[in-house]
């Protein structure tokens, strides 16, 4: 898949950038000339959720697009952040943004792996900020974001949905557990000051009182609808029988009609349930009236007192906070089983995900030669786990720079394994702030020996390390 | 129990007269259809066969020391028994009292001390002679060959002491019933006195309190799931009673459910029928339950259930479901419902 064109209309102003199939140099001899914005833009008029750049607003511009695939020239036209309108082989379609931004994708990529369409601009888009920090789990831009596990999931056809959801699930658990830890610890700080758990105002023992109630009349309204289930169910299975019109042969040869008062054990059944009903109804009334009972008394004692304004607002939320039935060591413990759960959960989807060895190596041995050839690592200093890595304080700017770029050239060379199909490499600012000449030279040299056949579109302020190739200069502004 | 005890005569007389019924019913519990309160004294007792008990319940709050009304009681008590003795022709025409000297007579006060029934004829001659001189000034006089005066202590405003003979007379009725073990009499004279008697009164004066329901809520406490016998459960379940408890705690949603659902326990029913069909036993349930469990366990296995959970849970609902049965057929027998 290539870029061939863009056009971008600002008002009444319009441009038209033409690219080529193997390199393009966006070029300004000076910063801030819009370089990064047409890079944005061209993943912007594909139906990305890119974020405007400063000074330019994305969604008050159109774009036109066409992108070249194995099926042909597809024109893509974006008007605004809603939707997105694809022209291929004389067919229009409409596709609304950002819902259905992945069919859209699925066509251009030609493939309907999540997991792969999630990452795919992660692999060939490389942003002057964050991008060169991205080694294998971030943001590419905006909202957008890169995560190793998920790419190999996709490109080893690996299902962990049912594992992801729960490890979802958990972590969300854990993070309430934390929480409430918190507030268990702060009311036992607050007791131990206080020096005292016990309830001992009379308001408080009312409260826990008309709760006790209150939760004890639930469970016996949760019954009553039971009972009451089962009498309908009862009298309806009744009914049916009734409905039935069965003739039965007796064991003296005579025959008799069944009806519903034949059935043994239905009717006594029946009367059970209703007799427990009519106990558990009483229970429930006396119950409620004791409930209000004390709920008059409650609020009369409470309006006595803020006649007094005893407490302020804090004092009485500690006070409440000193009610809770809640125990820091007991959450511990289920936080403790949790992050076991969690753990298990997390090295189950972590074995799925790595369960294809030949695709890892395959990662691995591409990722290792072109940090070798950079000088930032070798086989014997990085090892296959080196691709999971989420200790990037250690790593210099520079360091970092060559890494991010030797894995990214791996995953592309994977994904275009998997896809059958070559992937644009666009670089924005690939000289970084740290990259010597040097360097440079090497990293060019990559792309030219190893990915000649792909399309590449770079944006920098230098253009002495290239030799043909299709200069775009911008001059002033993006479009003048 | 009663939230308004004041001694008060109204309130105290009208929890006499509950409890003279109560007395009485338990006393006629195989004949009985119906039972009616009326007013604060008239208790009308229907049995089978069209047959009819009228009672005049009268009460003295200080019963073993204030006699002052105990004449006019009586004197009232005749004449509307005599009334409903030329209207009615009941079988029975009963005085009952809590009086420890319902006649004001020296003579015969020493026969009331614990709970007594006398006929007319039985009763000592200086209080028939009472009767008779009251019944002389009534124009349609009573008679007196189906006349009983009947008497329990009933006094103080300590529920126990109250309520001691009415409660023994209920574990007795129990015992009968062979099932005193499971069902607390102080909780049936809770139901009874509280509930059953008061409801059907409170709503309609004139409405006849059925045998029915008198005799489910026994029932209803009888086969609760967590009212078992702790042999049955651990010589027969194999079940730890720790563990019944336990399960009963967690799922008695589902264990009352599958024994509520007709649907679902008439095939238990069934199966057992069958079986019992081949030669019964004592322990025929044990035995059914025991060979027949893993029919049935999986209505009851859910995701993240051991098997030895989902084996005691199935075993337990059966056996509350077999029991139910038994329960009701016994209850149902004994008390001629």
């Amino acid at each position: 898949m290539m870029f061939e064109y863009i056009r971008i209309k600002e008002g009444l102003f319009q441009k038209k950038f033409d690219f080529v199939a193997k390199t393009n140099l966006v070029f300004s001899e000076r910063n801030s000339r819009g370089k990064t914005s047409l890079l944005r833009f061209l993943l912007y008029s594909i139906g990305y959720n890119i974020p405007s750049t400063k000074g330019f607003r994305f969604d008050i511009c159109s774009t036109e697009t066409g992108i070249r695939t194995k099926k042909g020239l597809i024109v893509l036209r974006r008007q605004n952040n809603d939707f997105i309108t694809a022209d291929f082989n004389g067919v229009k379609k409409t596709y609304i943004l950002p819902d259905q931004a992945s069919y859209l994708h699925s066509i251009i990529f030609e493939s309907n792996n999540k997991n792969i369409l999630e990452n795919i601009l992660g692999v060939i888009y490389t942003d002057q900020e964050k991008g060169w920090t991205l080694l294998n789990r971030g943001t590419v831009i905006g909202n957008i974001h890169f995560n190793i596990e998920e790419l190999l999931r996709g490109l080893s056809d690996c299902d962990c949905d049912d594992l992801l959801d729960k490890e979802k699930e958990l972590s969300r658990e854990l993070s309430k557990c934390r929480q409430m830890l918190k507030v268990a610890e702060y009311r036992e700080k607050y007791a131990a000051e206080i020096n005292s758990l016990v309830l001992d105002t009379e308001e408080e023992k009312q409260a826990a009182e008309i709760n006790r109630l209150s939760l004890l009349l639930k469970s016996l309204k949760e019954e009553l609808k039971r009972i009451d289930d089962n009498i309908s169910d009862n009298k309806r299975f009744k009914e049916y029988v009734a409905n039935l019109k069965i003739l039965v042969k007796s064991p003296d040869g005579s025959v008799f009609p069944l009806s519903e008062n034949d059935i043994s054990g239905l009717e006594e059944s029946i009367d059970l349930l209703v007799a427990k009903r009519k106990m558990l109804a009483a229970k429930i009334k006396s119950l409620y009236d004791r409930i209000a009972e004390k709920e008059k008394k409650y609020v009369r004692d409470e309006e006595d007192k803020t006649l007094f304004k005893m407490e302020n607002i804090l004092e009485t939320i500690d006070k409440k906070i000193a009610t809770l039935p809640i125990s820091s060591s007991v959450i511990k413990s289920e936080i403790h089983k949790t992050e076991a759960r969690l753990k298990e959960i997390r090295q189950a989807i972590s074995s799925k995900t790595m369960s294809d060895s030949r695709l890892i190596n395959s990662l691995y041995g591409n990722m290792v030669k072109y940090a070798t050839e950079l000088g930032v690592g070798s086989n014997k200093s990085l090892s296959p786990k080196y691709l999971f890595t989420s200790n990037l304080k250690e790593l210099t700017g520079a360091v970092l720079h060559k890494l991010v770029f030797s894995f990214r050239l791996a995953y592309l060379i994977e994904l275009e394994k998997k896809l059958g199909l070559k992937l644009p490499i666009i670089l924005d600012s690939p000289s970084g702030k740290e990259i010597d000449a040097e360097n440079m030279k090497i990293m060019m040299n990559i792309l030219r020996r190893d990915f000649s056949d792909n399309q590449i579109i770079i944006a920098s302020i230098y253009d002495d390390f290239f030799s043909d190739f299709n200069k775009i200069e911008i001059f002033n502004r993006l479009i003048e | 129990m009663i939230k308004d005890r004041r001694a008060t005569g109204t309130m105290f007389g009208f929890d006499f007269q509950v409890n003279a019924a109560i007395f009485l019913m338990l006393e006629n519990i195989r004949e009985l259809q119906s039972i009616r309160l009326e007013g604060e004294e008239d208790i009308d007792i229907n049995l089978e066969g069209n047959r009819k008990i009228i009672a005049q319940a009268k009460s003295v709050v200080r019963s073993s020391d204030d006699f002052s009304n105990v004449r006019a009681n009586l004197k009232k008590a005749l004449e509307t028994l005599s009334e409903a003795d030329s209207k009615i022709n009941p079988e029975k025409l009963i005085y009952i009292t809590n009086s420890l000297n319902p006649f004001k007579d020296e003579e015969s006060r020493k026969i009331f001390y614990g709970p007594t029934k006398r006929s007319f004829s039985d009763l000592p001659v200086s209080a028939q002679n009472i009767i008779k001189e009251y019944l002389n000034k009534i124009n349609t006089p009573l008679n007196a060959k189906k006349l009983y005066v009947y008497f329990f202590p009933f006094e103080t405003d300590d529920d126990e002491e109250r309520y001691k003979v009415v409660v023994d007379k209920i574990r007795r009725f129990l015992l009968q019933l062979n099932i005193a073990d499971t069902v607390s009499e102080i909780k049936l004279h809770n139901i009874w006195n509280s509930e059953i008697f008061r409801s059907g009164v409170k709503k309609d004066k004139s409405a006849y309190l059925k045998k029915k329901n008198i005799i489910w809520p026994i029932i209803v406490i009888e086969t609760d799931i967590n009212n078992i016998k702790e042999d049955d459960v651990m010589d027969g379940l194999g079940i730890d009673i720790g563990i019944y408890e336990e399960i009963a705690e967690i799922y008695k949603n589902l264990i009352n459910s599958s024994c509520e659902r007709f649907e679902f326990l008439t095939k238990v029913l069934y199966d057992y029928n069958l079986f019992c069909s081949r030669g019964k036993s004592s322990k025929s349930h044990i035995k059914f339950i025991d060979t027949h469990w893993e029919k049935y366990k999986d209505e009851f296995s859910m995701d993240n259930m051991n098997s030895e959970l989902t084996e005691n849970l199935t075993k337990i609902i059966m056996y509350n479901i077999i029991r139910r049965m038994r329960s009701i057929k016994k209850i149902k027998e004994g008390t001629n419902l």
